[in-house]
Formats: C-alpha cells, structure tokens, sequence
C-alpha cells in the first residue's frame, strides 16, 4: 500500500477567518469584566475553538492515514471506447473513521490535462482498517498515450479549518488505439470478387493456390510434388526438383497510408484527416484479416524513418498494427512518400492501396497503377462506432 | 465517383469546414452549476431548517437572557431580537420558498415568541402590544421589506444601547452597526456559494455576537440565569454543528454525478458528435 507523497492544504476563506476572531475577540473583551460569568465565558469561546481545531487536526490525520491499495487500468484501450478505473482506498487508522473521502485523479494526454475534477465520493465513512473503492468510467477520444495518475483524497470534516488532501503519485499509463471504425455494407461490395477487386488491376485466376516455381528435393517433401521435366534435365541424376505452389493472394496487397504534413498550412484539417485515415485503415486491414490477406502496410514514422509491417490474418499483427498506429504523427514528407510508392508499385509488383490526406495527387503519382483514396472517399466508406 | 460520393453523403463537403470551427466550450459542470446542484439539496433538507430554527430561538433565548429582559422596558431591544430570530433564518438563500401562509406564519411566529415567556412573568397589554408590534411589523415587511426590516433591527439593537447622554447620536451608532452588519453579510455571501462551510464559521461568529451583546449589556440578568444561558448556548453550538454536517452532506451530495469532461478544440472530431479528449463518468 502507497503512502501518501504530500499532504496538501486548502484554508478556509479569509472572510470567515476574520469573522470568527473578530467575534471570538469582542466575546471576550465583553466576558472578561463579569468573574461571575466565567463557566458562561467559558463555554461561549472554547465550544467554537475546540470544535474547530478537533475537525481540523482529524482531517489533516485522517489524510495522512490513507493509502492506495490498488489501481485498476487497463493497459489499452480503444478512442471513444470507455473503460473502468478503479481506486481502492484503504483507512490505516483504527480510531477514528474517514468522513465523506473525495478522490480524484488526473488524466492527461498530449497537451490536454484534466486536473480540477471530477470529485468522486467514495464512500460516506470509511471505517479504520478497511478499504472501499472509487470508481470513474473514462472514454478518451484522443489516441495516443493517456495518463492516468497522480490520485488525490480530500478529507474535510464539518467546520474544519482546513480541507487536507493526500496525494498520490501512483499513475499508470493507457495506450488509445485509434477507435474503432467499420466499413460500410457497400465497401465489402466493393472489394468482393477477385480478392481486392477495387485495388488490383492484374488478372488472376480464381484458384487458391497456384505453381509459383521449383526448388531442390528435401527430405521430408512429398514425391508427388516432383518436377519430373526438370529432373530429367539436372545433370546429376539423383538430384531432384519439386514444384512449389502458394496463395496467389497471400502478401500481395500493400496499404500505404500518407503521413506527409500539410504543404498549404492548414494543419487542423490534416489532423482530422489523418485521424479519419488512420481508423479507416486499420478498418480495412481487419476486413482483409477476414478475408485471410497479408498485407504489407507501409508508412511513414520520421524522417527517413519508413516502416514497413507485415500484416498476416492474424490478432497479434493487427495488435501491432494499432499500437503503430496509436503513436503515429503528421511526420512524413513528401519526397520520400513518393519514393515509397513507387517502390510498392514497381519493385513488389503488388496491388496497391494508397489512403492519401490530400485531394488530389500530383500527376505523376495519379499515372502510378494504384488505387488513391482521399479523403473525401474516407468518411463515406467508414461507419462510426461510438461504444457509449 | 466524385458523383456517387456526393449523391451518399451530399452535405459532407460543407459540413467538413464547419466542423472544424466547432470550437466552442461546452463547461458542463462549472462551478456556479455546481453550486445551484448544492443549493437546491440544501433547499430541499428539513432537517437543516429545523436546526436553523433551533439555533435562532436559541439564540433569542441567550439574547433575552432566558426571558428576563422586560418587554415593558426594553421593547425595541425585543423587538429587534424578535424580529431577526424569525426573519433572519427566513432570508437564507436555502430557506424554502415561501407560500401563501408563509406570511401569517412568520407574524404568529413572532406573535409567539414574545408573548410565550411572558406568560411565566405577566401578560399584560404593554407586551402584548410589543408581541403584536413584532407580529405585524413581520406580517407587513415583503419582498425588499425583509431585508430593510432585518437591516433596521439590527440598528436598531445597537441604536437603544447608546449611553443616555449620548442618546442624540443613537441613529448614527446603529446606522454604523446595520452598516458594518450589511457589509459582512454581503463578504459572506460572495464567498458561501463556492465555499459553504464559511456559513459554519458564520454562524459561531454570529452567536459569539449575541453572546458578546448579552453580556455587555445585560450581564446582570444573565447573572441571574447562568444555567439556563448555559443550557442555550450550548444547544445553539450544536445545532450550527448540525448545519456544519448537514452543509458537507450538501457538498458530497452535490457533485457532479454525471458527465464531466475537458473541451479541447485540439482533439480530433472523430465522431462530429463532441470533442472532448478525456470524458469521466462518475458513479
């Protein structure tokens, strides 16, 4: 169980502390002459004194006395997804219960904090030895990291000159995915057919497997694979050739998503696009899981710095995928976006997606044998999923 | 294709620009939101008004040092404490609003108040007429009238203490009194909404005051009735430390139990329906 790192102190308003001393003083400016007052003296000043003081000095240690005894968080979640955090609480000290315990943590996110609240009551007493929890349900909307933490408990017991608040430094760390988008019913329609009807423009045929080459015999391989016209042809007459066959449609596709900043200036828009591409291509590499593609995603992280991921059908790839696609920023540029599509295009020979931020490409790159989305085509295909 | 994009969501290309600008913060929980919620929990608990009550006749029977000061003799000291024992509660803001015979209450309430204890001594018609001088000046005072009404008796308690010889400037004295009165009150009532329990401290300071004036100027009656000051005083204390809990039991009930969230014009609009980055619930 964590201590708390500080105890921190919110004093009662000037106004009243000057009322009550200015009261206390002519109180006893006007007892002090009649000895035959005192028990009444007596009773009128220290009743508001001790009172006071006995609330300020429990706040204080009963802020001290608490600890964290757990933190609930998950270590990713989805944008616009909800999820559960959970604080326990426990009261260390046996003498005296915690009263009306309000906790609050703080979340931030890049350039975003949410300090100031919200205040949640964990329970009205919180009795000596136990523990009880507070609860929030978070949605963050912003992908990237979100940080959850330091926690606070304020205790400020009726009348108490002083509102004592522990805190906590305990703070966890949730990765936001890029949220979850589905495409719509006619985008299936649109990539059924010939594996990626929309972005492959070569004819294939309609077998799921087909001869892709001939290698040496192994032991192990299957003497019915043998390649009987090259065996006949080696030199050697033990050495034997077999036949290869693979999924034509396995690692044939390549998604490139642009990363490139704006040239114009118009930052926000690009922002808002790249937050849209990026939901939709992640809703697209799940379509093409289902559908038991590879895909080869490319993008670009820096400067000079292209990542390349190969995306088989599988959940820990499409895992990887996001937590790429949680930190990714507008960092591309445009020299090397269109080096990279080139490379797709001509070196890999695959069928080639390109979600683009801008409207319109240069001419050279429209010429390019690919498929460009824009991004007037995004908010068309994807259907928002909003999980509250 | 541009076509067909536009003939599925036609409005997209004007909507896009104006989503963008949707910048404006919505606070859906703001301090002054937050204080209303307060406000109206405390509007709605009996149980405080009650102690408020309390606390006033307590403090009336302290002032009146446990009914010995002659209504005969000292009735617009009477009078006066009479009239802020009933109104005064009556003008917290978390008093509830008051009905059709909220008027002829407050006047028998008053009525009573004075005349009850003379029934131990002797009614007569001098406090009769103070009891009905107390009933009809509450009766007649509405609307801005109550707060004059309040503002007028509390000078007038200092105005009767001024020293005989020194009678000529007795409105001045309680002009300055009403007046210092008026300015705390209204210090205070800057301050309680975003911090409530300042009304707590408030009240000890305004019974350390009622005890300060009684014995300045009655000590010799209260002589005569320690105990029952005693057993006043210490009935009051508790009954503003009733408030105290009731106003934090305010305070916890009074969060924002829904939604809370930043607004950041710097989140993306992934979903055009808010941009808020993080959004809380709250049990």
């Amino acid at each position: 169980m964590e201590r708390p790192s500080r105890i921190e102190f919110t004093i009662a308003p000037p106004i009243g502390i000057a009322v009550l001393v200015a009261a206390l003083a002519a109180a006893m400016l006007a007892g002090v002459p009649h000895p035959a007052l005192r028990a009444f003296v007596v009773l009128a000043v220290a009743f508001p004194l001790l009172w006071i003081g006995f609330a300020t000095i429990l706040s204080y240690s009963t802020a001290r006395a608490l600890r964290t005894a757990r933190v609930e968080a998950p270590s990713r979640t989805h944008a616009m997804d909800s999820f559960r955090l959970v604080l326990t609480l426990a009261h260390t000290r046996r003498a005296f219960p915690a009263i009306g315990v309000l906790t609050n943590a703080r979340f931030s996110t890049d350039g975003v904090v949410l300090e100031a609240g919200p205040w949640a009551e964990i329970i009205p007493i919180l009795e000596g030895g136990r523990a009880a929890t507070s609860g929030w349900d978070v949605m963050a909307n912003r992908r990237g990291m979100l940080l959850v933490g330091p926690f606070r408990a304020a205790v400020a017991l009726p009348g108490s000159a002083i509102r004592a608040t522990a805190v906590f430094d305990t703070t966890c760390t949730v990765t936001v995915l890029p949220a979850v988008y589905h495409l719509q019913p006619f985008t299936d329609a649109l990539l059924a057919g010939r594996h990626v009807a929309v972005g492959r423009f070569q004819t294939l045929p309609a077998a799921t497997e087909e001869y892709s080459g001939a290698r040496e015999y192994r032991p192990g391989d299957s003497p019915k694979l043998i390649h009987r016209v090259l065996s006949l042809r080696a030199r050697d007459p033990n050495q034997f050739y077999v036949r290869e066959f693979q999924d034509p449609s396995r690692d044939d596709l390549s998604l490139v998503l642009d990363t490139a900043p704006p040239l114009d200036g118009n930052e926000a828009l690009h922002r808002y696009r790249l937050e849209k591409a990026i939901c939709f291509v992640c809703a697209l590499c799940r379509t093409f899981a289902a559908r038991r593609l590879t895909v080869r995603f490319v993008f670009q992280r820096g400067v000079r710095d292209v990542v390349t991921l190969r995306l088989r059908p599988l959940d820990v790839d499409l895992d990887r995928l996001e937590m790429q696609l949680a930190q990714l920023d507008l960092k591309g540029d445009r020299a090397t976006l269109g080096r990279v599509l080139l490379d797709e295009v001509r070196l890999h020979g695959a069928a080639v997606i390109f979600v683009s931020l801008r409207p319109r490409e240069p001419v050279e790159q429209q010429r390019l044998p690919m498929v460009t989305l824009t991004p007037d085509h995004v908010p068309v295909f994807t259907r928002e999923v909003v999980s509250r | 294709m541009i076509d067909w994009l536009r003939r599925v969501d036609p409005a997209f290309y004007h909507k896009e620009p104006q989503l963008l600008r949707t910048q404006a913060q919505i606070a859906r929980y703001t301090d002054e939101a937050q204080a209303e919620v307060r406000l109206t929990v405390l509007t709605a608990d009996r149980i405080l008004h009650v102690a408020i009550t309390i606390v006033a006749l307590s403090a009336y029977a302290v002032a009146t040092a446990a009914g010995a000061l002659d209504p005969r003799s000292d009735w617009p000291a009477v009078w006066a404490l009479a009239v802020l024992a009933v109104a005064a509660p009556r003008a917290l803001p978390w008093w509830p609003r008051r009905d059709a015979n909220a008027t002829w209450r407050q006047a028998l309430f008053g009525f009573a108040l004075v005349a009850i204890p003379a029934l131990w001594s002797h009614l007569d018609w001098a406090v009769a007429g103070t009891a009905l001088l107390v009933g009809a000046t509450l009766y007649a005072a509405r609307g801005r009238g109550r707060l004059a009404l309040l503002v007028l008796a509390a000078g007038v308690l200092f105005g009767v203490r001024t020293p005989a010889r020194l009678l000529g400037i007795a409105p001045l004295v309680g002009g300055l009194a009403a007046g210092a009165g008026v300015l705390v009150v209204s210090t205070i009532a800057g301050v309680w909404r975003a911090r409530p329990q300042v009304v707590t401290w408030s009240g000890f300071a305004s019974l350390l005051l009622v005890f300060a004036y009684t014995v300045a100027f009655e000590a010799p009656l209260i002589a005569l009735r320690v105990p029952a000051e005693i057993t006043a005083l210490a009935v009051a204390y508790l009954g503003v430390c009733i408030i105290a809990g009731r106003i934090r039991r305010a305070e916890l009930m009074a969060r924002p139990d829904g939604v809370l969230s930043i607004p950041q014009v710097i989140v993306p609009l992934l979903d055009r329906s808010h941009n808020h980055a993080v959004i809380c619930w709250l049990e």
